[in-house]
């Protein structure tokens, strides 16, 4: 078995012919990898620049027109660009064949072929901005969005090729954890990490489509003036409201729960515990995966709905959230009599559960139907989407970099560099936007490009926070560049996880396993020949 | 101290401590005491399971030589369902007070007196009962229920009153109803909460609260103001000193200083005379004659300005001139 694993090249093929041919599901997602974090990199990029351009109540740095540009490529580019595609893409590709003792997905072409249709999707988004830019929102409302003189069609169909991608990446992972899994990886063995993917890739399957549709239905709109969601022709706007929640509501589980498959790995890992209850952490995942569907109407409260409706809306919406509760009082427990290791993917996960719980929470308090009349359309709600999800799949993303940076490369990176980076991130990212709820409070509306002066102060140390996180992010940039070319080598199992995946060797061979492993216990079974 | 004396102790300390804005409506302060309770409870739970995970982190850290066994050998949730049962107990009593809010919110009072609220790209315009209108600015009396029928001329915006803590989706080919009573006297903000383009952020207005006999005269028409200051009035309200200036400086359209029977040079050659007859004109027609210099930018204001109310601009215009 080759140091250098499946990073070296195979005999007979060059450089950029093994990557960019490869079929290997670990080339695959180290290529995704790389792809999603400049995506990354370019969103948090425009998200500075809002920041700054909002330390003044009027012009900063660029006018309404090009603030409005901004704000749309900042969401557009995070949601289906990054967070949608970033763990399931890499972390899901790398591992979750490894993990079911698999020696690759079941559609390796297939796997290939996501890649290339969200590079060209990616670069399509690009071109509507290059070309003009789109001033609608990540959210593309009717009828503003089928009347704007703005690229709408062009960034429409990019985010509709994107869409493909993902459903391809999502039947994968169902094929394969239905078809692929070795002996002895029964269903309720399988890494929680697994079952994580599996519930977010059914809801990708299911609910990209309705995306695709909708988008399409606003860029023919935009094109052919069909007046679908236009009145002044017989259409409804409302409708298209329904129709994109339909998909936006389950598209913040596909971006969350990948993230809490990772939660759920690092926690027993570093507890050297058993999940408090693994039964449980499943159930809530698929939970999570179905309830989800039913609660996108709690994004039109005030949009004009039936009282009906939104009781409706509203008490579905408190039961998907119990699976979250749920989740997090079981990775709590499993904490207690750990043998427990701090390390930086562990502070990660502080700071997840910090964010998570009080971005859930305060998800409880939107979904409360006479708090969102108030703080629909503000800071607020700014404030809640970036804790819970924003900072939870950042926080699980920068978590599953540390845990599994030595599986993938083989080496190791400073952890004392990577727990100075994670406490800049969590704390510039909780600085960032705890001024952003008291903004909504106060009743700033988003989107907007001017404010009145009262809310100056708040948006300054707004502005503070983004900067402290900035400079974490680019901290963890520079050590996990410099350990991926000199970090000292890892072994295989640095954390001594009883994990599947810590099996195989670190990096692992090209397929995988020199012998399929015959697993004969679960993945967590710490404490009993574990002194 | 008496219980009431108490419970404004401790709601002027969570108003203050949570930012929000004045208490202003006749659900304002109910809505805040829920949100008191929730935003208390997100607290707590945050704080809460992280202060469990730092003690579990120190109490249970691996310590070197020190050799112990982890000891879950199964798997038991008793405690944590139980706390999984309680907290969703909490969001269902959350659920069940929010919506009573809620409904309560989206049910006008019959008694309640019609305002017609028009959004468009990028104003409020209001039209009153008795056939007044206003921009940007609307006049209601405290302690009166109000209901808002509202439609929008072109995209969705979103009329909301932070203070009133009421917000309302304005859709075209819709009408949507929203209904406050105010219960201080004031000036309070009115922002457009949904993105509708460039001007979005500019799309912000006052509500004024005026006391019942204050409104009652300005709704009749029959104040004791003089015709000028009606007309610096009611120019306020239409919009008019958005794009005219009264102290001679150019902005969108001519100052209104010293316009008043001056000459005024016409966009494609001649001059005219800024008399009565050539104000209402500009008023009712604006495109007729151009002044020199501006963009051809102003909407008229036909069917917008009764005839005593266009004779008071002139007035107030008059008052600005420079030889008076």
């Amino acid at each position: 078995m080759s140091e250098l694993g499946f990073w070296r090249n195979p005999p007979g093929h060059g450089f950029w012919s093994s990557w960019l041919l490869t079929k290997d599901h670990k080339r695959i997602g180290v290529m995704f990898f790389i792809a999603t974090a400049v995506a990354l990199a370019l969103g948090g990029i425009f998200a500075l620049l809002l920041r700054i351009e909002l330390l003044t109540p009027e012009r900063t740095i660029m006018g309404a027109h090009a603030y409005d540009e901004m704000f749309t490529l900042h969401g557009v580019v995070m949601v289906w660009l990054f967070m949608i595609p970033s763990i399931p893409t890499t972390f899901g590709n790398f591992l979750v064949p490894i993990m079911i003792g698999a020696r690759d997905v079941a559609f390796p072409r297939l796997n290939l072929a996501s890649f290339y249709v969200y590079v060209a999707g990616a670069i399509i988004v690009l071109c509507g901005l290059v070309l003009g830019g789109v001033d609608t929102g990540w959210t593309f409302y009717a009828p503003y969005s089928t009347t704007t003189p703005t690229k709408v069609a062009i960034v429409a169909g990019g985010v509709f090729v994107l869409g493909i991608s993902t459903i391809m990446t999502g039947i994968n992972f169902i094929v394969t954890v239905h078809t692929m899994r070795a002996k002895g990886v029964t269903w309720m063995r399988m890494p929680l990490f697994v079952w994580a993917i599996y519930a977010t890739s059914i809801i990708q399957v299911l609910a990209t489509p309705v995306l695709g549709l909708s988008l399409a239905l606003v860029g023919a709109d935009h094109i052919w003036n069909l007046g679908l969601f236009d009145p002044q022709l017989g259409g409804d706007p409302v409708l298209f409201q329904h129709l994109f929640w339909f998909y936006s509501h389950p598209a913040v589980y596909i971006m969350i729960l990948p993230a809490m498959g990772v939660i759920s790995e690092v926690v027993p890992t570093f507890s050297h515990n058993r999940p408090a209850s693994y039964r449980w952490i499943v159930l809530s995942s698929i939970g999570i995966a179905f309830v989800g569907f039913l609660t996108w109407g709690h994004h039109m409260f005030v949009a004009g709905m039936s009282r009906f409706d939104a009781g409706m809306f509203g008490i579905l919406s408190m039961l998907v959230a119990i699976f979250s509760a749920i989740k997090v009082y079981a990775w709590t427990s499993t904490f207690r009599k750990g043998r427990i290791t701090f390390t930086t993917p562990l502070l990660y996960v502080l700071a997840f559960m910090f964010l998570f719980v009080f971005g859930g929470m305060s998800g409880v308090a939107v979904a409360t139907s006479s708090l969102d009349v108030h703080w629909h359309d503000t800071y607020f709600v700014v404030a809640h989407f970036h804790f819970v999800m924003v900072g939870g799949t950042l926080t699980g993303y920068l978590a599953a970099i540390h845990y599994w940076f030595p599986k993938v490369t083989g080496r190791m990176y400073p952890d004392k560099w990577g727990i100075v980076a994670s406490a800049g991130v969590s704390l510039g990212f909780v600085f960032t936007f705890l001024p952003q709820f008291l903004l909504g409070n106060a009743g700033m509306p988003r989107r907007y490009w001017s404010y009145p002066p009262q809310y100056q102060w708040l948006h300054v140390a707004s502005t503070a926070g983004a900067t402290v996180l900035a400079l974490g992010m680019i901290l963890t940039l520079t050590y996990v560049l410099v350990a991926f070319f000199h970090g000292p080598p890892a072994g295989d199992n640095p954390w001594r996880s009883r994990s599947f995946e810590w099996r195989t060797s670190s990096p692992p061979p090209e397929e995988n396993f020199d012998q399929i492993p015959q697993l004969t216990r679960g993945p967590y079974d710490y404490g009993e020949d574990d002194a | 101290v008496g219980a009431a004396a108490r419970e404004a102790i401790v709601n002027e300390l969570f108003h203050t401590l949570l930012y929000l804005p004045p208490q202003a409506s006749s659900v304002s302060r109910e809505i805040d005491y829920l949100h008191y309770v929730v935003i208390g409870s997100a607290m707590a739970g945050a704080f809460g399971v992280t202060i469990a995970l730092v003690y579990f982190f120190l109490r249970y850290r691996d310590r070197p030589g020190v050799r112990r066994k982890a000891v879950r050998t199964h798997e038991s949730m008793t405690f944590e369902n139980v706390a999984a049962a309680l907290t969703l107990s909490l969001f269902l009593g959350f659920w069940v007070v929010g919506f009573r809010q809620y409904s309560e919110i989206r049910t006008p009072p019959p008694d309640a007196s019609r305002v017609y609220v028009i959004a468009k790209q990028w104003m409020w315009e209001y039209a009153y009962p008795g056939g007044m209108t206003t921009q940007d600015e609307l006049r209601v009396p405290v302690g009166e229920p109000i209901e808002l029928v509202m439609t929008s001329r072109d995209v969705i915006h979103s009329f909301y009153v932070p203070a009133f803590r009421l917000k309302q989706d304005v859709v075209p080919g819709r009408m949507t109803i929203l209904w406050f009573t105010a219960t201080e006297p004031g000036v309070y903000d009115v922002f457009c909460a949904e993105y509708c383009g460039n001007g979005h952020s500019r799309m912000r207005g006052a509500i004024r609260v005026m006391p019942r006999d204050e409104y009652a005269r300005w709704i009749a028409g029959t104040g004791t103001e003089d015709l000028a200051s009606a007309g610096e009035r009611i120019a306020a309200d239409k919009g008019c000193l958005r794009c005219h200036t009264v102290d001679g400086s150019p902005h969108i359209g001519p100052t209104w200083k010293g316009l008043y029977d001056a000459p005024v040079r016409i966009a494609g050659g001649g001059t005219v005379r800024a008399d009565d007859a050539y104000l209402t004109e500009s008023m009712m027609d604006p495109m007729a004659k151009i002044v020199d210099g501006f963009q051809p930018v102003m909407p008229s204001y036909l069917g917008q300005l009764s005839g005593p109310e266009a004779g008071a601009i002139v007035e107030y215009i008059r008052s600005l001139r420079s030889n008076p």
